[in-house]
């Protein structure tokens, strides 16, 4: 199947990731080739094999629950682009033609 | 250069500059000086500090280093040694950090723009362990962007080069701790290893690198790429250093629940046998052949050679499903990087664009992760967001997770008949700075040997097995064994590091052309 | 693509006669545990901003999540109270959805493998009885919250910047979702109502949860749609978020079974959206946000029916001091089975059904369907009606959302 530089652009908006159109007609092709070269997969993935999601089969390791120190407030909002009244500061959350 | 004589046979004539001894000792050796009160750890330390000060410009193995922090750390140990106090086995050696642990107060990057800058302010477990055990912190090396990538080439502050000829790769991802060994810069180095980013290194610089049993480690503070195949482990230049290391690193970890509450395996006292009776290894059928360089299989055939010298009986085993790993990894990796690289929004910490009061929240989260994110992890991501968008779901990451069984199956039928696997650790040398960097699917094919291993969670290792005749490059050894028998790993490299000692006369990396400060030697 | 809502409203009566209320609600209930679900900071509501945060429930490069066990221990009770299967295996999943209040831009939850499902409760309203049938009870993990800035009302709407304080990030929920529930004529809201009120009981009879919907540890999502009488097609559904009192859920349900009834009977199409219950009486339309759920592997899978976990659950529910426990226990003390695939053996718990429902707390008979004022939006208000562009295609409760395809 191809993957179109339309396509590219849908799955990078879903990624939040900004591509220039240089990025878009690279990504499309280079893509292209990587699913081609990918989609063996589906040849031996016959529906008599159980898919295996993690290496090893641990089960049930659960941490007791007991409060331990946080981090200093001063501390985690230091990492912040912007901290106002001892909280992060981001940007407007809705978009303008939302508003 | 690689068939050039040394001086005397001895490793110490790799380097020229500063303190040889110290800098071509093995750990064991350097402790067993500080023990004797013949060196300390600032002594060691400072030869360190002064090696990366000399040729770091030429090999950019390291991407932050903190000499007054590594040398008040050494001085502690010092003094502390110095106190009568018993400490640990590798208590005042240098490590050198790939720049994927978080160390709190030390700039954290994983090589990429998005995080540059980032001082976190805890510290990863095993990075904390090798604290504890009096190790002392040179800095970090660097890698592939967020551990993406098989030669260093897609970090973020330019390429790391292969001391061995520094107009070709380290391997990667971890190319700068690999690189850092073989540079003489750190006797020691942490790695993690996704899909061969531990191994691949290792075996294109002639040093030493083992992914242990997913679980045998903790990832606790490892800056995730893929949660289901990350692991971290340790690299060295011997295979006596890198146990120790392993040792000092591994264990069970509550903060993270998928390390194994079991006893390390005793990878120490496998590192000091050489001797293989009774140990029946299987030769991968499926990894060799067309794609493979003469050299690399060539130095392959004679590295099975002396492994059958040392004892062990040699039995061809095929897993017919390795030659799928390839593609089901590049859709489970690049699905899981895609939702482990979403934090990265520039809301909370890390780079943040055109928060000018006249963008959004998401606008300024689209800007900055197309800004801060490189070419490799923007194709990952959007690869891994195909791929598991609904109506491809199933054909793609469902597939791979079903190969991934297969896989687990093929090894397992392999256990019945051998006790442990081996195949070149990559399909060719080192290659050529730029030539793979334009064309992803070369680039992956290098991690062909690697991948199953972290597919199916065992553990594997890479070990020195000489230099290709046509090249004069490092080839690699890999051995992997089942889940938690990480000791028949260092027990195998062992064994063929004292066959390449006897063949060569001196270790591998004696043969590293020199590196100078002025001088640009190691050129090709 | 601003859209002006008309809140116009249908007289109640009228719409029954044309239609039957369909519902379905999502409940959270946030436990009372008292570290977060996969950290150790503190739970704690009260606390300055970010005071209780740490790597982990910030979303730290690095950082991973360690689940509580007694979460799980609350998510059993829970399900064993609402008369649910209890899964012999369950794992947490990642819902992906960027938004500045998730740390990791994924949520941690359940999606294919959730831990309670397939219950009931037995309600009855003015001396009827009603059964609510529930899907699926599953873990998951609260978001941080927002304080919006330079708005009117500290809406979102407006708002020059919004501030983050993410002590709330990664407290324990327990999402309940219910079958849509047919059938209940002119009662649905009295049904719904009564719901959440035996929710609720429950929630403090088993100790679980402060259950206190002032405070926002119960909320519920209401879901409706108008099915005409004499169909069987589901109508479109709305969603109505922020829901946070009793009073709120009977209001909510009524109005939007009114607006509905008034959108069809002028010829109109119900759109499937996501809207915001203000107490006012204001009406927003919320973003929806655009979910991608997937099993990522995170975590090691759980074992609801290992020995170790639920028998020890399923004593304690049995025993619970609380008389209304007792009560709800269920009259003959349900039998639920977990068969241990490990030792084969068979660990049998006694589950608290809550089939005898606390009578205190019962629904106070009222007299037929009580029409809540028209709100039909005078004119000059109509500005202050929002609404954003839903440009999404699954809102946040979808059931087994998957979009991004």
């Amino acid at each position: 199947m191809a993957l179109t530089p339309d396509d590219v652009v849908r799955l990078a908006g879903l990624a939040r990731i900004e591509l220039t159109a240089e990025e878009t007609s690279t990504l499309a092709p280079q893509l292209d080739l990587i699913l081609d070269a990918v989609a063996s997969v589906s040849q031996v993935a016959t529906a008599d094999v159980p898919p295996t999601s993690h290496a090893l089969p641990l089960v049930n390791a659960f941490r007791a629950d007991e409060v331990k120190p946080s981090m200093p407030a001063a501390e985690a909002l230091a990492m912040a682009p912007r901290a106002e009244q001892n909280r992060f500061r981001v940007p407007r959350i809705l978009d303008e033609e939302a508003r | 250069m690689a068939d050039s004589p040394t001086t005397d046979g001895a490793i110490t004539g790799a380097v020229t500059t500063g303190d040889a001894e110290i800098l071509t000792a093995g750990a064991t050796e350097l402790v067993a000086a500080m023990e004797a009160g013949r060196l300390s750890s600032v002594e060691i330390t400072r030869a360190c500090l002064d090696r990366i000060e000399a040729v770091d410009d030429q090999v950019h193995a390291f991407l932050t280093v903190d000499a007054e922090r590594a040398l008040d750390q050494a001085a502690g140990i010092d003094s502390r040694r110095a106190a009568g106090e018993s400490l640990g086995p590798l208590a005042g050696v240098p490590l050198a950090v790939k720049d994927l642990f978080c160390y709190r107060g030390m700039v954290t990057t994983a090589a990429s723009r998005i995080l540059e800058g980032w001082v976190p302010p805890y510290t990863s477990t095993v990075v904390q362990r090798c604290v504890d055990a009096g190790m002392v912190i040179l800095g970090k090396t660097n890698l592939d962007e967020f551990a993406m990538g098989s030669s260093t080439e897609t970090s973020a502050f330019g390429p790391t080069h292969n001391p061995w000829a520094l107009d070709r790769i380290p391997g990667g991802s971890g190319g700068g701790s690999a690189a850092a060994l073989a540079a003489f810069e750190a006797p020691l180095a942490l790695g993690t290893d996704t899909g061969g980013s531990i191994r691949m290194p290792a075996s294109v610089t002639g040093t030493v690198g083992v992914k242990p049993t997913y679980g045998g480690s903790s990832r606790y503070g490892v800056i995730a790429m893929a949660s289901s195949l990350d692991q971290p482990g340790p690299c060295g230049r011997t295979v006596l250093d890198t146990a120790l290391l392993h040792r000092v690193i591994a264990g069970h970890d509550p903060m993270d629940q998928t390390s194994i509450p079991q006893d390390v395996p005793p990878v120490w006292q496998a590192a000091r046998s050489a001797d293989l009776s009774g140990v029946r290894l299987g030769v991968v059928t499926e990894l060799s052949g067309e794609g493979y360089a003469p050299g690399v299989t060539d130095r392959f055939a004679r590295a099975v050679a002396a492994l059958k010298d040392a004892g062990a009986e040699i039995v061809e085993i095929s897993c017919p499903h390795f030659k799928y790993a390839l593609g089901a990894y590049y859709l489970i990796q690049p699905a899981e990087v895609s939702s482990n690289l979403a934090r990265y929004d520039a809301m909370r910490y890390g780079l943040r664009l055109g928060d000018d009061g006249e963008h959004s929240a998401e606008q300024v989260m689209i800007a900055s992760r197309g800004a801060g994110f490189g070419a490799e992890a923007k194709r990952r991501i959007i690869l891994g967001t195909y791929a598991l968008s609904s109506g491809y779901y199933d054909a793609y990451y469902g597939s791979a997770q079903k190969v991934r069984t297969l896989i687990v199956r093929d090894f397992e039928n392999a256990w019945a008949s051998c006790d442990a696997l081996i195949s070149p650790t990559t399909p060719t040398t080192a290659f050529r700075i730029g030539e793979r960097l334009d064309d992803p699917l070369a680039m992956y094919q290098a991690d062909l040997c690697t991948i199953p291993a972290n597919m199916a969670g065992i553990c594997a290792g890479s070990f020195p097995a000489g230099l290709a005749a046509d090249d004069g490059l490092p080839v690699g050894l890999q051995v992997m064994a089942p889940v938690l028998a990480d000791d028949r790993i260092y027990r195998v490299g062992a064994a063929l590091e004292a066959q390449m000692e006897h063949e060569w006369g001196s270790p591998l990396l004696s043969r590293i052309p020199p590196l100078t400060a002025s001088s640009k030697e190691g050129l090709r | 693509m601003s859209v002006w809502t008309t809140d116009e409203l249908l007289d109640y009566d009228e719409v029954m006669e044309r239609y039957d209320p369909v519902l379905g609600l999502e409940v959270h209930v946030e436990l009372s545990t008292a570290s977060k679900m996969f950290c150790g900071c503190s739970t704690d509501s009260d606390a300055e901003p970010n005071t209780h945060v740490c790597p982990v429930c910030l979303g730290l490069p690095g950082s991973l999540p360690a689940i509580n066990g007694h979460a799980v221990e609350s998510a059993i009770r829970i399900g064993l109270a609402l008369n649910c299967e209890i899964a012999p295996w369950c794992r947490m999943a990642r819902k992906n959805y960027f938004y500045p209040d998730m740390t990791k831009d994924y949520q941690i939850s359940q999606y294919d493998e959730p831990i309670c499902h397939d219950g009931h409760v037995d309600l009855e309203v003015d001396g009827k009885s009603y059964r609510v049938e529930i899907e699926r009870a599953h873990m998951e993990e609260d978001a941080g919250k927002s304080l919006h800035v330079g708005g009117s009302d500290g809406r979102i709407q407006g708002a020059a910047y919004s501030l983050m304080d993410y002590n709330r990030a990664g407290v324990p929920l327990i999402e309940i979702v219910t079958k849509p529930v047919r059938g209940l004529g002119a009662r649905a809201p009295q049904v719904a109502r009564a719901y959440m009120a035996h929710l609720r009981d429950i929630m403090i009879a088993l100790g679980v949860s402060h259950a206190r919907m002032e405070k926002g540890n119960l909320r519920c999502d209401a879901n409706v749609s108008l099915m005409p009488k004499g169909s069987d097609e589901l109508g479109t559904r709305t969603e109505t978020k922020n829901v946070n009192s009793l009073r709120s859920v009977e209001g909510a349900l009524t109005y939007e079974i009114q607006r509905q009834g008034a959108v069809l009977a002028s010829g109109g199409r119900v759109r499937q959206e996501t809207r915001m219950w203000q107490e006012s009486g204001e009406y927003t339309i919320a973003g929806a946000r655009e979910v991608r759920r997937r099993g990522l592997p995170l975590l090691p899978r759980t074992r609801p029916g290992a020995g170790r976990v639920l028998p020890r659950v399923g004593r304690g529910a049995a025993r619970h001091p609380a008389g209304a426990a007792r009560r709800q226990a269920g009259p003959a003390g349900r039998r639920v089975v977990i068969l241990d695939h490990r030792d084969g053996r068979r660990h049998q718990c006694r589950g608290a059904g809550p089939a005898g429902a606390d009578r205190r707390r019962r629904c106070r008979p009222r007299g037929g369907p009580k029409v809540v004022a028209h709100r039909a939006v005078p004119a000059g208000q109509r500005g202050r009606l929002r609404s954003v562009r839903g440009r999404h295609d699954a809102g946040p409760g979808g059931r087994g959302a998957e979009a991004g395809g």
